[in-house]
């Protein structure tokens, strides 16, 4: 029983633990004839992460502010429109295929395109985001709210429920567990976004400057990869938290269901 | 009917835009004024004219960067479906690449542009290699998921009529996981795109992404920025366009029925 | 004395349940079936009776005791296609058409493509689906479908038929029609059949004889032979002896039950 456990941690820990002692050693670098310069070993990315922990919160927070609002942001426009869209039967089809266009249209294209609509630093980074979170959204949000169990939908049909309280009682409650899936997608798609918003912001500070600028210097390639590893624990931590409240409301969901009855 | 209804609708919408944006365009060159007017939002006959005047040079620049999404895509999609089998074979094999998929979407992987550029120092290899590795993830984790979905009963019946692990495989595993697999594929088609698209923007001499940023920054030649712009988006609709045909053809039984009988 | 095509001995099966305490499906049972009869495992559901079917067609395996069929074991006889199995769903491949769907098992044993054709063809002829040789299986009603699973079933000639609640899904109706499209493969082919249902007129009308089984664990209460005579019309549905039949069997359920509650 213990040994399962103990296994079942391991195993999935091994493989990294490997690879990051083949990349300290300098055994991939010289079997992909890289520079050290070009791939830091893993120990001096630690070093240089410890050595600027105060530079990269400061950095952190002009990153995450906006990248935390923009998925809000984001999701509510898309929830909004996938609401309209219900509504609006047929019609409203088209207004969902309006958002996947403009959700295809490349962040790189968006970044600068919002820097000139959008005067200031956050403004600009602000709309690529909801524009980049928005998308999945409006998809699942619609999703969620149509695949609806056929048999209830009839069953309120029958009790004479008006439009209205067939979104209240069926439509929106059935369409909690796509908002988390969107939100889920959402997570590395307005974290992305806010890294190319900022690769294009003529702000000189936050995460995605700071990648941009230190793997330009020579001799600070370090710092960008300690950069991108706090981006990435950034990106996990956010979507950990939506994972914690869906499990947290879909309980608590299910149990007043259950009252309800 | 259905589609049809779809069709007017998303015909009606779309026009309700081009009108809005006319509109916007209208109101910013003539009744505030705005110097930059034709910068922010130009007039659909400017775009439409730029369009016109640029199009075989857009095309091309398309063409290279549909062909690298395209290279990068099938890469990736390969990577994909072995990661796929393989997790599926061995569960002490999905046990430990699973966490490092999951994680390893969390990584900025675009924002790492610069260095994959600085690792393979080549410009083409890494819009390759980026387009790949934005697509694989979807695509294993999909194809997996497929591999698992089949009936336990179909199972049984491989098992009873004495079908060793390779035909269980070939007859009734993988054919069952290839709607998984399109739908994997549907999700990284027009993502491969967008990276290839974006790559193009950071660092290299051709592609629309290139041009993009080029007419943007470029100052007086801004007349293909638009059009640039929309194609890039039309590229990935394309994308998924193909895959959704390609879907349709290999996989017939999943057609609704009318078609099928027709 | 005739030969045996299944000689069942001593079998017994215990799991552990998500509580982690054993469990007994199935308890001693000891049975020997005569080749070419046509047997019924009679039992509620969940009462083991598939169990013990599985056991015999060697997708799960016994804690103790031995199932031998024709002289071989379960595994032998397994790998050397001594028996075909019919399912509660149909079982089949959505994406192979329905003559492709009946050559598979043939496909399996490696038969040269001509010749799995026309056996395949020849099966589908026999529970009279001529004209779906090409048609997908989502086309068909679930009683054809289910003919589609016994054409296959046929299709490698194996000498015992396994059958697992095969028409418990259907209508009334089609039920009656595929009872008598069975009993007529079953006499001019002279196959073993062991059928497992929970439907008391089903068993005395399709067996010679009929296995009841108790449930919690299963043991075998009874062994009934039926006299009604062969060959079985729907004219036998009307007689007095069918419900007499009908009745005791009925009774020794009875009789069991209460003793077990």
């Amino acid at each position: 029983m213990k040994k399962d456990r103990l296994q079942s941690i391991l195993l999935p820990i091994l493989p990294g633990a490997v690879i990051l002692v083949l990349l300290q050693s300098g055994i991939i670098h010289k079997l992909l004839k890289i520079k050290i310069l070009q791939l830091p070993k893993p120990m001096d990315i630690l070093v240089a992460l410890t050595e600027n922990l105060t530079k990269i919160f400061s950095d952190a927070a002009v990153t995450m502010f906006p990248a935390v609002c923009g998925l809000i942001l984001g999701a509510l426009l898309g929830y909004g429109v996938a609401l309209l869209v219900t509504a609006l039967p047929n019609g409203g089809y088209g207004c969902l295929f309006i958002i996947t266009m403009i959700n295809s249209v490349p962040i790189a294209a968006l970044a600068p395109l919002m820097n000139r609509w959008f005067s200031g630093v956050l403004a600009p980074k602000l709309a690529v985001i909801i524009i980049a979170a928005s998308g999945a959204m409006a998809v699942n949000a619609f999703r969620g709210l149509n695949d609806l169990p056929q048999n209830v939908l009839e069953l309120m049909r029958v009790n004479a429920a008006s439009k209205l309280k067939v979104f209240t009682k069926l439509r929106i409650p059935n369409s909690l567990p796509s908002v988390f899936t969107a939100l889920k997608i959402g997570v590395p798609a307005a974290m992305l976004a806010t890294i190319i918003a900022e690769f294009f912001s003529s702000e000189t500070a936050g995460l995605g400057y700071m990648i941009k600028y230190s793997l330009k210097v020579g001799n600070q390639k370090q710092v960008g990869w300690a950069y991108i590893a706090v981006v990435s624990v950034f990106s996990i931590l956010l979507y950990e938290v939506i994972c914690l409240a869906e499990h947290l409301l879909l309980k608590r969901y299910r149990g007043k269901r259950r009252i309800n009855k | 009917m259905k589609t049809y209804k779809k069709l007017l609708s998303s015909v009606l919408w779309l026009a309700a835009a081009l009108i809005i944006w006319e509109a916007a365009a209208y109101i910013l060159r003539d009744v505030i004024c705005d110097p930059l007017a034709a910068k922010k939002v130009p007039g659909l006959l400017e775009i439409g004219a730029s369009f016109l005047q640029n199009s075989v040079e857009l095309m091309r620049q398309a063409g290279v960067t549909m062909s690298y999404a395209a290279a990068g895509f099938a890469l990736g999609a390969s990577v994909g479906i072995i990661l796929g089998l393989a997790m599926s074979i061995s569960g002490l094999c999905e046990k430990m690449i699973l966490p490092y998929l999951l994680a390893s979407q969390m990584i900025p992987i675009i924002g790492l542009a610069p260095i994959i550029l600085g690792l393979f120092k080549d410009i083409a290899v890494s819009r390759v290699v980026i387009a790949a590795y934005i697509t694989f993830f979807p695509v294993s984790v999909n194809f997996l998921s497929g591999l698992k979905a089949s009936e336990e009963n179909l199972k049984s019946m491989m098992r009873v009529y004495a079908a060793d692990k390779c035909r269980l495989y070939s007859k009734l595993l993988v054919p069952n996981a290839l709607p998984y697999l399109f739908s994997g594929l549907k999700i990284s088609a027009p993502m491969a795109v967008t990276a290839a698209v974006l790559v193009d923007t950071l660092s290299s001499k051709d592609g629309i992404g290139y041009v993009i940023v080029f007419t943007l920054y470029g100052g007086g030649t801004t007349g293909q920025f638009w059009p640039a712009v929309i194609i890039a988006a039309l590229l990935g609709l394309l994308s998924f366009l193909i895959i959704s045909a390609a879907e349709y053809i290999l996989i017939p039984w999943k057609r609704q029925k009318e078609e099928v009988r027709k | 004395m005739t030969e045996n095509a299944v000689e069942i001995k001593n079998l017994s099966m215990e799991y552990f349940d998500k509580e982690r305490n054993p469990r007994r499906v199935l308890d001693n049972v000891s049975l020997n079936i005569r080749k070419g009869e046509f047997i019924s495992l009679l039992g509620p559901s969940g009462c083991g009776k598939t169990t013990l079917l599985r056991i015999i067609a060697d997708l799960q395996k016994p804690t103790s005791g031995s199932v031998r069929l024709a002289g071989q074991n379960t595994k032998e006889a397994r790998l050397s296609h001594k028996f075909g199995m019919v399912f509660q769903t149909p079982a089949l491949l959505e994406w192979r058409s329905v003559l492709e769907n009946v050559e598979l098992p043939l496909e399996l044993r490696k038969v040269p493509k001509k010749e799995r054709r026309e056996r395949a063809l020849e099966q589908i002829k026999t529970v009279d689906l001529k004209g779906y040789e090409n048609s997908y299986p989502r086309e068909l009603s679930g009683g054809m479908q289910q003919r589609v699973g016994i054409a296959r079933a046929l299709a490698a000639e194996p000498e015992i038929l396994l059958m697992d609640e095969p028409f418990s899904a259907l209508d009334e109706f089609t039920k009656e029609r595929l009872h008598g499209d069975l009993l007529r493969i079953w006499r001019s082919t002279n196959k073993t059949v062991i059928f497992v249902t929970h439907n008391i007129s089903e068993a005395v009308y399709l067996s010679d004889r009929v296995c009841v089984l108790s449930a919690n664990p299963a043991r075998l209460a009874a062994v009934e032979e039926i006299h009604l005579p062969r060959p079985r019309e729907d004219a036998v549905l009307k007689t007095e002896e069918y419900f007499k039949t009908v009745s005791h069997i009925r009774e020794i359920f009875e009789e069991k039950y209460n003793e077990n509650i």
